[in-house]
């Protein structure tokens, strides 16, 4: 055997150091040759601020969603095939349900721990979305999507375009009834659209409704497609974070030329590996002893069964709302039908999308700006774009709120019809009145900069 | 020399795996002669024995307590007998026919219902008596075959929508709620089913027997104290809790996110470099104990059981204790280095120190370069350029085998003659909804059909719309049950207003003018089904539906 005594010659020739530190970085130059730009990165300089661990609140949750996903799909059983239930919560003993259903439901009470995981991965998946419009708006309101990080913004939005839509499809997986009840909307929507609808509906959910290799279907987009988009993406955002370095707000030696920070390793590292297992506890106590979408309350999925209280994820909910909220606007074009779904479940958020992905060039085209900039902006700075922001955070607010109308009206006694007018007044004029708000506000306390401090 | 105040290392360590051997060892002695984890679902065990053998309930009633002074029947013809009548046939009170189980009975009983009061004199032994004499003596046997899981299935066909399908209510139209069943004695929910109650319609009759009553009421028990390992319920009203606790815990780690950053990053004056005061080591040292002992009690538990809180509480303190160790030794014990870099702009522009119009050179020339050696050779780029093209595309008649056909929207499972039957497959007849009420209804034979399902009503004095007054024979009319915006089932049917509602986007339907849209995002009428009655009285249905059930699409009219 030549190559062990070649090893250990070789080895030995190098004379490695005792330190273990140095033989560590010898063996990766003796591998890879890569210490010299490992020595480097090691200090790469993280600005610090609060407002920066939006991000990475997501990054964590992405994390804790691949490793409880991973688990889940050891039980999972991506079938609609009937079978009958006959697991130790006594409720549904006996009852025929899908193979779907039944490994949700056994995962949850025969697998030990299976309930804990699962929980996490739902409640991981609600703060996702939620750290995401976080950070989406800390992005905005700091004016960070500027030039040179336009290309990241973009990557960014469909990231959390994709997120939402892994959302909606985890959401449908279990097969209970507000699964199938929001498979049902699904597949109206796609079937509202003129022309291609009621083809395309029987294209993607598998001829009519429900179809049985609809949760098939699903099942590899979910745990496979988007969250593979998503790694890719997120390896190209992170990427292009290190090559540009994070921004900054405005301090001393700050300018568009330094960066000042921690550097990575030790004390940012610890920080943030910290953060993440701090994240993990937080998502650990909230799937421990906050329950969330108990599926073997809400019964299987059968296309004659629905129930009060139907709610999408929160994430999905401002689309919900518009939906409740928008009259029947039915249009007749000559014998040809848009049915009003259309507006509110596809065009509405075509719109959305469509100011979110053109913003950066919007703002330089009113700013006349394509300056390239690494200090962020306050929002007092920019009252305009503030007001515009909030406006649009209101008009988002307001959906989302409608999105939940019977519930309100049920916990607060109100009248339904009179909540839903009440909604639509609030959604149409509060946005413009919190953003001239917000403007008069910004506008009047508007201190000129300070110009940076050069080096 | 370290300092007092910091933990030796050593010392944590010894500590820490005497901790998780005084943790772990028990638990493993418990867990090698550990019985198999008991069921986690907590379900009333009346309930266990009914839904398990409903022969053998029927068989031997629940034990009974010699009756003391008098017997159950004696204590019925006292008690009860006055309202409900000597048989509990019904008379004042509603027939008890239903009340097939001893503990709703003797719920409804100690509790008293909406119209029924309390029997706080009668002792434990008084209320079991008498109620297990109603179950057994006077409640039909077939009453008895009612199970949890077929209520279950009743439920969420005729109850959920209004209920939801945990029990806690919901919204209806003019400012009224459906109640939660869980603030109500379970076989209260009978006497509803049996009167209605305002708006809810009459569950009784032909078609929805004692048995379906019976099983209802059983599963309404069961949303009593509605099961939930998970934790706390948030309530049971759906996702929208779920959302505000998850903003509510972004918040929250919002704040641990200002309490890592505070005063990090920064360059500071001179004059403030060096005068912290060097942070104590032992709030990490006991973090990392607290993680250890968390880590040895998830094990601990898991070995022992599946108790939720139990094993989230611990992975989390398990969790919590080293992020905060890392976290606080990164913050406080690690020394504030800032250091400053360059960002990498381009070097003409860091020159000019401007114009973002100067790109920079070398990279421009090198690409121009290889573009160059390319077009060269532009007819054969052209071709490589097209065949890729035609390449990928083609790939995409992929997506040709993705769905089968649709069947067609245009038509359902409905043909002429077709008798329309229960959801358990029972044929419907002119005697059913003489008392009112609603039932869903399918094809014979199409059980499954999801576009096929009516909502089926005896509406009396109803003028038919024009050209379908030969729909409704004897005043029952059936309407496509799929709500023609966004194709839930509109499971809502509220008696007085004589509307048909979907609980998912609040689309109601005028029952008195022919389901015409009336409130919500809905815009098209609820499609009628032609009906008649055949020879032997069984309703069948003229033909199928005039027009495409369900939500709308382009070439809808065609």
């Amino acid at each position: 055997m030549p190559e062990p005594r070649l090893q250990r010659s070789l080895t030995h020739s190098f004379r490695l150091p005792r330190d273990r530190y140095r033989r560590v970085a010898a063996w990766l130059d003796n591998t890879t040759g890569g210490s010299g730009l490992i020595r480097q990165e090691l200090r790469h300089i993280f600005p610090d601020d609060w407002s920066f661990f939006f991000g990475e609140i997501a990054l964590y949750c992405f994390i804790i969603l691949v490793i409880t996903g991973v688990y889940m799909c050891l039980f999972f059983k991506a079938s609609a095939a009937p079978t009958v239930y006959l697991g130790s919560y006594q409720p549904l003993h006996g009852v025929s349900v899908s193979e779907a259903y039944n490994s949700v439901l056994r995962l949850s009470f025969d697998t030990r721990a299976g309930l804990v995981i699962r929980q996490v991965h739902h409640w991981a998946a609600l703060v996702f979305a939620a750290a995401l419009i976080f950070h989406l708006f800390r992005m905005y309101f700091t004016g960070a999507y500027r030039r040179p990080r336009r290309l990241n913004w973009l990557l960014g939005l469909s990231m959390l375009m994709l997120v939402v839509i892994n959302g909606v499809f985890g959401y449908s997986l279990p097969d209970d009834l507000l699964s199938g009840t929001g498979l049902r909307i699904a597949f109206s929507i796609t079937q509202s659209v003129p022309l291609i609808g009621p083809n395309l509906a029987s294209l993607l959910f598998g001829g009519d409704f429900p179809s049985n290799s609809l949760i098939a279907r699903i099942y590899p987009v979910h745990i496979l497609l988007v969250p593979g988009a998503i790694a890719g993406l997120l390896g190209a955002h992170l990427g292009l974070l290190w090559i540009q370095r994070h921004t900054q707000y405005r301090g001393r030696r700050r300018t568009d030329l330094t960066v000042v920070g921690t550097p990575l390793v030790p004390a940012y590292a610890l920080r943030t590996t910290g953060f993440l297992l701090l994240l993990t506890g937080l998502l650990t106590i909230l799937g421990g002893f906050f329950q969330i979408n108990p599926v073997w309350l809400y019964g299987p999925y059968h296309p004659w069964d629905s129930t009060s209280f139907a709610q999408p994820d929160w994430y999905t909910g401002w689309l919900e709302g518009a939906v409740r909220m928008m009259p029947a606007w039915d249009i007749h074009i000559g014998g040809l039908l848009i049915p009003g779904l259309f507006w509110p479940a596809a065009v509405l958020p075509g719109i959305v999308a469509g100011f979110l992905f053109s913003w950066p060039w919007l703002d330089a085209l009113f700013t006349r700006d394509d300056a390239l900039h690494n200090v962020l902006e306050t929002p007092r700075d920019r009252p305009g774009r503030t007001a515009v922001g909030a406006g649009v955070l209101t008009f988002l607010f307001m959906l989302l709120v409608a999105g939940g109308d019977d519930v309100f009206a049920a916990v607060f006694h109100w009248n339904l019809p009179t909540l839903l007018s009440v909604m639509e007044g609030l959604t149409l004029g509060l946005p413009f009145v919190v953003g001239l708000l917000v403007y008069a506000i910004f506008r009047r306390r508007h201190v000129t900069a300070p110009e940076e401090v050069t080096p | 020399m370290r300092g007092p105040r910091h933990l030796r290392p050593r010392t944590a360590v010894a500590l820490a795996v005497v901790a998780a051997a005084a943790i772990v060892l028990p638990a493993a002695v418990k867990a090698a002669s550990a019985s198999p984890p008991a069921a986690p679902v907590a379900v009333p065990a009346i309930l266990t024995a009914t839904t398990a053998t409903p022969a053998a309930t029927s068989a031997t009633p629940a034990a009974t307590p010699t009756p003391p002074p008098g017997s159950g029947a004696a204590l019925f013809a006292a008690n009860c007998s006055g309202c409900h009548g000597d048989h509990g046939q019904g008379l004042i009170g509603p027939s008890q026919q239903a009340d097939a189980f001893p503990s709703l009975v003797a719920g409804m009983v100690r509790r008293g219902g909406i119209s029924m009061p309390a029997f706080p004199q009668l002792s434990t032994a008084q209320v079991d008596a008498v109620a297990t004499y109603v179950a057994t003596q006077i409640a039909d046997p077939a009453a008895r075959l009612g199970t949890v899981a077929e209520g279950g299935a009743e439920f969420r066909l005729y109850c959920s929508g209004c209920h939801s399908s945990v029990g806690s209510g919901g919204a209806l139209t003019q400012g009224r709620n459906a109640p939660d069943l869980r603030a109500f004695p379970a076989a209260e929910a009978l006497a509803a089913m049996i009167y209605g109650r305002g708006n809810m319609p009459v569950f009784a009759g032909t078609t929805f027997g004692v048995r379906q009553q019976a099983s209802v009421a059983l599963y309404v028990e069961v949303l009593q104290a509605p099961p939930s390992p998970g934790g706390w319920g948030l309530g049971y009203i759906g996702p929208v809790p779920e959302g505000l606790a998850a903003f509510l815990a972004l918040c929250l780690l919002l704040l641990v996110t200002v309490w890592l950053a505070w005063g990090k990053g920064q360059v500071k004056p001179e004059a403030e470099r060096g005068l912290q005061r060097p942070a104590p080591g032992w709030p990490a040292g006991i973090a990392l104990l607290a993680a250890i002992a968390g880590a040895a009690g998830f094990v601990a538990f898991f070995v022992v059981g599946n108790n939720t809180q139990k094993l989230g509480g611990t992975m989390a303190l398990a969790f919590l204790g080293l992020g905060f160790a890392l976290a606080y030794w990164g913050r406080d014990l690690t020394p504030d280095d800032v250091e400053v870099g360059s960002y990498p702009l381009p070097p003409r522009y860091a020159a000019s120190g401007g114009s973002a119009a100067d790109p920079p050179a070398a990279l421009g020339d090198e690409l121009a370069g290889s573009a160059a050696v390319l077009t060269r050779r532009r007819f054969l780029t052209t071709i490589l350029i097209a065949a890729a093209a035609v390449v990928g595309l083609s790939q995409l008649a992929l997506a040709a085998s993705l769905g089968p056909k649709s069947r067609g929207l245009f038509s359902t499972a409905w043909r002429p003659g077709v008798r329309l039957v229960t959801a358990d497959g029972a044929p419907i007849t002119r005697d059913a909804l003489q008392g009112g009420g609603i039932i869903v209804a399918f094809p014979e034979g199409h059980l499954e059909a999801a576009d096929s399902q009516v909502a089926l009503l005896h509406l009396t004095g109803v003028t038919p719309q024009p050209g379908r007054e030969s729909w409704s024979p004897e005043g029952f009319f059936a309407y496509s049950r799929v709500c023609t915006h966004a194709g839930c089932a509109v499971a809502q049917y509220e008696d007085e207003a004589q509307r048909l509602l979907c609980p998912c986007h609040q689309s109601s339907f005028d029952l008195l003018d022919g389901a015409r849209p009336v409130g919500g995002p809905a815009g098209r009428p609820l499609p009628q089904l032609p009906l008649a009655i055949d020879a032997s009285g069984y309703l069948v249905a003229q033909r199928d539906f005039t027009g495409p059930i369900g939500p709308g699409f382009w070439n809808l009219y065609a």
